[in-house]
């Protein structure tokens, strides 16, 4: 252990790395909006099962490696980032899980799944709690790409659009809202960080392989036919078998929906304010992004839900500050 | 655009035994009386706690050991301050010392103004105040307008410094002024600093009192103050980057989002183990905002300690950081009829919060400068 305060580093630091940055020029080279759009509307079968085959190839679909170890969490959850930063229009998300609990008949087809197909919501609507568990955690992970990418697009667009003679970049209004954004899109990454990190090295809980009644969102966004009518039900909040193996493991998990959640509703609002009607358009691509953002939102239980559970938690074990300082 | 990064920190088990170390350090002292909790970190000031503090190893804790100080990381200052943040205790005499004057005379003094001044800071028995702001300099502050001229073996001051917290007390201030006209096609040229003996001849305080009822701060007058040369600090007319390094270190600390943990801590005490469910959502959303924000603050603390200065990073934290100090009052004021165990405490600690909050978003930085900085960072 150094003593130095310095960054956490891992063996495993230069594969995560190469496996990301293989993700994200995959995604890079093969995702656009044409893609996206043919996703929701089932004509896209032909790109999308190649792109399937790619991330297949380089080994993506495995990256959470298999049950009952989590320690290549990190390594999921880094490709899921991408997944989500590049609003990719297949479930490789559920696909992970599906593959980790060694049922991957369960997971998405892999051929082609688009958005629109409904398969991976029905899987994960009756799943077991461990399931749900790593499910929320990369769909954490997932978001926090997402909204760097809605960042980094606002702020483009800020310095390029101009009105009254010079970039909206200029005026402070436009930017004071993007530096809250900012530190939003920050927060959530620290608490999303933080939460994988420490679920990967204390494990879940065994059991808890009864499944919950609970719909879950498929790699779908809101307004794309393939969430499920209700997606807000009763979540429990992963207390218990099949969730993080120790209370501090749960507190960050909450702590990390709750952040997620909260600077979620900031980007989204802040990104269309700033892109104006452009960005409410269907030609603008904008809104893969924030409509992904809007349903990922709620997933497992929204921030107000889970809120409610870590402050009873909380008074339930108190006092607060030494709980909090104890999980450092 | 420029990434934003807070890696993580990776928190020893030195720090851990630090943080029981001060712990027992403050209960103790709290138990024989030696001092009593305040709220805000600018309300109190105890010269006898300051000088307690250092004589157990706990200030000056990362310079070197031929300075008085003890070699330790930016981490375990971190966990001391928070302790002592949460304590309540009475750190107006070392704060500004421990936390900058220090740091920036370690950085940027001369070998004579590093024995003459950290070894009394890292004892707790040397005080300094900033000064900064001026009448006409409060964000802008490239604006001011306090002169040093050079005379025989040093400068003459004269001017004046406003918002200077407990300048009355303290023994020293680092004064930033200008040692040359101004140019107003190069603003920030020109400008310099010097560490100023506050009890030399034409010098004076003036008592600001604030809503709150107390007096911290003062108005100090320069009425042709002299200086010696060997107290110039830095380089001559290099004073506007030296100030703004200094900012990092006067942002990024948990002061910026811990002013109202007593109000918080309180209110989760009040609200009793299984609390309403109203209570237990606002205490599950603080808390979620508190962890995250540790965490942010860790991370610039192991930064600083890899000798970078995080000055993007620091204003972020604090600006997020006032929201959350800003957001406790509110949900305590919303929600104190839902709290068994209300009581006179947290009476107390709600009408402080209320009566100083105006203030959390001003020091160090109003929230317009931090979100200018940021914007700034991200290629705006």
């Amino acid at each position: 252990m150094s003593d130095t305060g310095a960054g956490r580093p891992t063996a495993n630091d230069d594969t995560l790395a190469l496996v990301r940055d293989a993700a994200a020029r995959l995604f890079d080279d093969r995702v656009d909006d044409a893609l996206r759009e043919a996703a929701e509307s089932n004509s896209g079968g032909g790109r999308l099962a190649a792109l399937s085959r790619d991330c297949e190839a380089i080994g993506l679909l495995d990256a959470l490696g298999e049950s009952p170890s989590i320690e290549a969490l990190p390594m999921a959850a880094a490709v899921a980032m991408e997944t989500g930063r590049h609003a990719v229009p297949l479930p490789i998300v559920e696909a992970m899980v599906a593959r980790w609990a060694g049922r991957p008949q369960d997971a998405p087809d892999r051929e082609c799944i688009a958005v629109a197909a409904p398969a991976a919501a029905r899987v994960f609507a009756r799943s077991p709690r461990a399931w749900r568990t790593l499910h929320l955690a990369l769909r954490l992970a997932q978001a926090t790409g997402a909204m760097e990418a809605a960042l980094a697009r606002a702020v483009r667009h800020a310095a390029e659009r101009e009105q009254f003679g010079r970039p909206i970049a200029a005026f402070q209004a436009i930017q004071h809202q993007l530096a809250v954004a900012a530190e939003e899109s920050s927060a959530a990454r620290v608490a999303t960080d933080a939460m994988i990190d420490r679920l990967a090295r204390d494990g879940l809980r065994a059991g808890g392989m009864d499944a919950d009644a609970c719909p879950i969102g498929s790699e779908g966004s809101i307004g794309s036919g393939s969430t499920p009518p209700v997606r807000v039900v009763a979540a429990p909040p992963l207390e218990g078998p099949g969730g993080p193996a120790t209370d501090t493991a749960w507190r960050a998990l909450a702590v990390a929906r709750i952040r997620v959640a909260e600077a979620t509703s900031v980007l989204v609002e802040t990104a269309h304010q700033v892109h104006g009607a452009i960005g409410f358009t269907r030609e603008h691509g904008l809104h893969h992004l924030t409509r992904r953002l809007m349903a990922w939102r709620d997933d497992h239980g929204s921030e107000s839900r889970w809120a409610a559970a870590l402050g009873a938690h909380l008074s339930a074990r108190g006092p607060l500050w030494e709980l909090l300082t104890g999980d450092d | 655009m420029q990434p934003l990064r807070f890696d993580p920190a990776l928190f020893t088990s030195a720090a851990t035994e630090t943080r029981h170390r001060v712990r027992a350090f403050l209960r103790d002292g709290l138990a024989r009386g030696q001092w009593t909790p305040g709220g805000d970190f600018t309300r109190g000031f105890s010269a006898e706690f300051s000088a307690s503090l250092g004589a157990e190893g706990f200030l000056g804790l990362t310079w070197p050991r031929v300075y008085g100080g003890h070699e330790r990381t930016m981490l375990e200052r971190y966990v001391v301050t928070e302790e002592l943040l949460v304590a309540g205790a009475p750190v107006g005499a070392h704060w500004v010392a421990d936390r900058q004057s220090g740091p920036v005379i370690l950085r940027l003094g001369t070998e004579d103004q590093k024995r003459r001044y950290l070894p009394g800071i890292a004892a707790g028995t040397l005080h300094f105040a900033i000064g900064m702001s001026e009448p006409g300099a409060g964000s802008d502050l490239a604006a001011v307008r306090t002169r040093a001229e050079q005379v025989d073996g040093g400068w003459r001051l004269r001017g004046r410094k406003v918002w200077t917290t407990w300048a009355h007390r303290c023994h020293h201030a680092i004064v930033l002024v200008r040692t040359r006209p101004l140019d107003q096609a190069r603003r920030h040229a020109g400008l310099s600093q010097f560490v100023v003996d506050l009890r030399a001849p034409g010098i004076s305080a003036r008592p600001i009192p604030n809503m709150a009822g107390s007096h911290e701060f003062n108005e100090i007058l320069f009425d042709d103050a002299f200086v010696p040369d060997a107290d110039l600090l830095g380089v001559e007319g290099e004073g506007w980057s030296q100030v703004t390094g200094e900012l990092a270190f006067e942002r990024a600390g948990p002061e910026r989002f811990l002013s109202s943990i007593r109000l918080l801590l309180e209110m989760a005490r009040a609200a009793g183990d299984a609390p309403d469910p109203a209570v237990a959502e606002a205490l599950g959303r603080l808390a979620a905002q508190l962890a995250t924000l540790r965490r942010m603050s860790m991370s610039v603390a192991a930064m600083l300690q890899a000798g970078v200065s995080p000055n993007l990073e620091a204003a972020l934290i604090k600006d997020l950081g006032n929201r959350f100090e800003r957001a406790v009052p509110e949900a305590a004021r919303l929600l104190r009829d839902r709290l068994p165990g209300d009581g006179e405490a947290l009476t107390t600690l709600l009408e402080e919060a209320l009566l100083t909050a105006p203030s959390w978003s001003l020091r160090g930085g109003t929230r317009e400068i931090l979100k200018g900085i940021i914007g700034r960072g991200l290629g705006l």
